[in-house]
Formats: C-alpha cells, sequence, structure tokens
C-alpha cells in the first residue's frame, strides 16, 4: 500500500517551515562565501567549505514551492495587478506564510544599524562591518 | 523525403529488429486521451540519500500500459495456429519497451538547432519524430516538423511555473517528492497558442494554418514536446557545455 502523501501547497505549516530554512540558508551560504574569500589560498578553505553545510531538512518539493511564492510576491510588490480570481487559495495562504516566515527570519536575524547585514539576534557585533552592538538594558 | 508529411488521422506504423528478426507493430491512432493516460502514469521522483538527492523517473510502465492499450496487430512473429485471443499479453516484454520508446522518440529537430532566435510575436519550433514504416521496413524519420507558436504571456508563465512547483510528498515532510504531469497544462496552452504548423496532414489535408484542425487532431505528445521548448532554459545547455 503507497503511503500517505502531503499535497505541499495545502500544508500551510510546511511551507511556513521551508520559506524560514531557505532564508537561513541564503544567509549561511552569504556568510560561507565571504569567510571562502577571505580563505582563498588557505589551506583550510576545503575544510571550512565541508563545514558550511545545507540546513535543509524538508522535501525539495517545499522549496521549489516556496520558490514560486517569492516569485509570485515580487510580482504582486512590483505593483503588478493580479485580479485575486486568478489566484488560488493555496497560493493566497501561501503568500500569508511566507509573509510569516519573513517576519520571524526578521526577528531572528536584525539587520545592522551601520551596513545593513542581518546578524543574529544574539550577536555582539556585526559579522560584516564589526560594529559593537548595544543592547537595550531591562528596566 | 520531400513534401513528405505526417498523416495523423488512422492507424500509426512503427518497426523495430530484433536478433535478425523485424516486427512492425500497427496502433490505432493515438488520442489525447491516451496520451493523457500515459503522462500521468509517468511518475517522477526525488529523495534525500544522505548528502544526495536521488531522482526516480518510471516512463517504462506507462509506455507498457500504453502499448497495451492502443496495439491493433503485430507482424513478425511465429504463431502456432490461430491468434491466441490473448496475444498482447504473450508479447516479449523487452518489444513493448522498445515499441513505446519509438512511439515517444520527439527530440529537437536537427535544422532548427542552428536557427537563430528571432524577436517576434510568436516561435517555431521543429521537432522529430518517427511515424510509419517505408517499403524496406524500416521507420520513417521525419524532421522538420514545424510548430508555431504564439509567446507565452505572463499569466500563461506564471500558471505554468505554478503547475511546475506544486507536488506532493509521500509519507513524512521530509519524504520523496512527487512531481505530477505537466502534460495536461501544456496540451491546454499549445491550443491556446498555436498559430500554425508544417509537416502534418489530417485525411490527405495539410494542417498549416488550419488552427482549428490543428487544435482537434495534433498529436498530444506532439503539442507537448513542442510547448517543452518553448519554455525550456538554456542553462541545460550551458551546463552540458562546462561539463564538457
Amino acid at each position: 500500500m503507497n503511503a500517505p502523501s502531503i499535497f505541499v501547497p495545502r500544508d500551510f505549516e510546511g511551507i511556513r517551515q521551508a520559506a524560514i530554512e531557505l532564508f537561513e540558508d541564503s544567509l549561511v551560504q552569504r556568510e560561507a562565501n565571504r569567510a571562502l574569500d577571505r580563505a582563498e589560498g588557505s589551506s583550510n578553505r576545503q575544510r571550512l567549505e565541508e563545514s558550511f553545510k545545507s540546513r535543509l531538512t524538508l522535501a525539495a518539493g517545499y522549496y521549489s514551492w516556496v520558490e514560486y511564492l517569492m516569485d509570485l510576491d515580487g510580482i504582486l510588490a512590483a505593483g503588478i495587478q493580479l485580479p485575486i480570481e486568478k489566484l488560488l487559495d493555496t497560493e493566497i495562504h501561501g503568500l500569508r506564510m511566507l509573509r510569516l516566515a519573513r517576519g520571524e527570519f526578521s526577528r531572528r536575524h536584525p539587520a545592522c544599524g551601520a551596513c545593513g547585514e542581518l546578524n543574529d539576534r544574539f550577536a555582539q557585533q556585526c559579522s560584516s562591518c564589526g560594529v559593537k552592538f548595544q543592547r537595550a538594558k531591562a528596566a | 523525403m520531400e513534401n513528405a508529411a505526417i498523416e495523423l488521422s488512422g492507424e500509426r506504423k512503427i518497426s523495430f529488429r530484433d536478433r535478425t528478426q523485424n516486427f512492425i507493430y500497427t496502433f490505432r491512432r493515438l488520442e489525447a486521451k491516451d496520451w493523457l493516460k500515459y503522462f500521468n502514469s509517468v511518475t517522477v521522483e526525488n529523495e534525500r540519500e544522505g548528502k544526495d538527492t536521488v531522482q526516480r523517473i518510471d516512463i517504462r510502465s506507462a509506455g507498457i500500459a500504453l502499448v497495451d492499450e492502443t496495439l491493433n496487430s503485430v507482424e513478425g512473429y511465429r504463431v502456432s495456429g490461430d491468434m491466441p485471443a490473448d496475444w498482447k499479453q504473450k508479447i516479449h516484454h523487452g518489444h513493448k519497451i522498445k515499441a513505446a520508446d519509438l512511439l515517444t522518440d520527439v527530440g529537437e529537430s536537427s535544422a532548427m538547432q542552428s536557427m537563430p532566435f528571432s524577436i517576434s510575436d510568436f516561435e517555431e519550433i521543429g521537432l522529430t519524430a518517427f511515424w510509419g514504416v517505408a517499403e524496406n521496413g524500416s521507420n520513417v524519420k521525419f524532421d522538420g516538423l514545424v510548430h508555431r507558436i504564439a509567446s507565452p504571456n505572463a499569466e500563461q508563465r506564471r500558471v505554468y511555473m505554478r503547475s511546475m512547483s506544486e507536488t506532493r510528498v509521500a509519507g513524512s515532510r521530509s519524504g520523496r517528492t512527487i512531481y505530477r504531469s505537466s502534460a495536461p497544462l501544456l496540451i491546454r496552452l499549445y491550443d491556446e497558442l498555436v498559430q500554425g504548423v508544417d509537416g502534418y496532414t489530417w485525411q490527405g489535408q495539410p494542417l498549416v494554418n488550419d488552427v482549428a484542425l490543428i487544435r482537434a487532431n495534433m498529436d498530444a505528445y506532439h503539442k507537448v514536446a513542442a510547448m517543452k521548448q518553448i519554455f525550456a532554459t538554456p542553462e541545460d545547455e550551458m551546463e552540458t557545455a562546462a561539463a564538457a
């Protein structure tokens, strides 16, 4: 008997998770590229390369759907009008999940006030420009 | 093969050799519903195995089912007495696979590969296909079957991208990704966008610019093959060149 299958566009929690993983992964890749540029010609470059692993944990189908939603989001953000009846409910709810994921990712990775680079919310200094972060003290 | 064209109505023959023997298979006309059933039976899945992603494609089961369903008669087999009623079940398995391979062997025309891309309201797609058997028993290969297709608009492209991105995942969220066939959509888009064809006839009449006749009678596999070229990106060729 075949295992039950999930129709990805209807698995909204899975879509949210996939979107966060894609955002996190692109950040890791960006950091990896910077580190690899710095390590150009160094003997530990290969070890460094291996240490930056993709953190994607879901089936490929989740990421391809999220990438489609990102494209659709880009079309809408550019001000191109799509009649609502042209959109499926899976697209409308998927876009909402994408927005939630983006918000969650932004909270985890606030932008540096000096250079705009995204950092971990607990970071002491910017991973790009090195500026020290000041934390607001609790009253 | 000047002036030769594929006759879309009626039966379709293919031939092949095994050991030293020639076989000719005659199929009834393959209707759109036959091809849709075929495309919907093709399974394309991918799954992560450790660091790698493994893709599994099963077209053979779908091809065998297509042959079983549409084959009218065969020549070249030795039969003692009358042909048994269940003769299709007794045909060599590998022969059915070979027959399905020939029915689905539709590629990009060599003549079109060197044609420059132009900026115009439509694209010309060139296909090759095996269709019919010559007097010497070999398959007739048609090259330069032309489909003139209007450029898809943004909405048609979006709907295609959506269709390519809608998948199912088996078991858990990290399970196998199961891709569904985009053929039904590609056939619909072909019918919306086709402007004309060369190299095909219907009941002896060249289809050329008779869009209604083309929509109604063009082989659905050719519709899908033409539309796949409309949506193809040159990435594959660049990767191949880089790998070579």
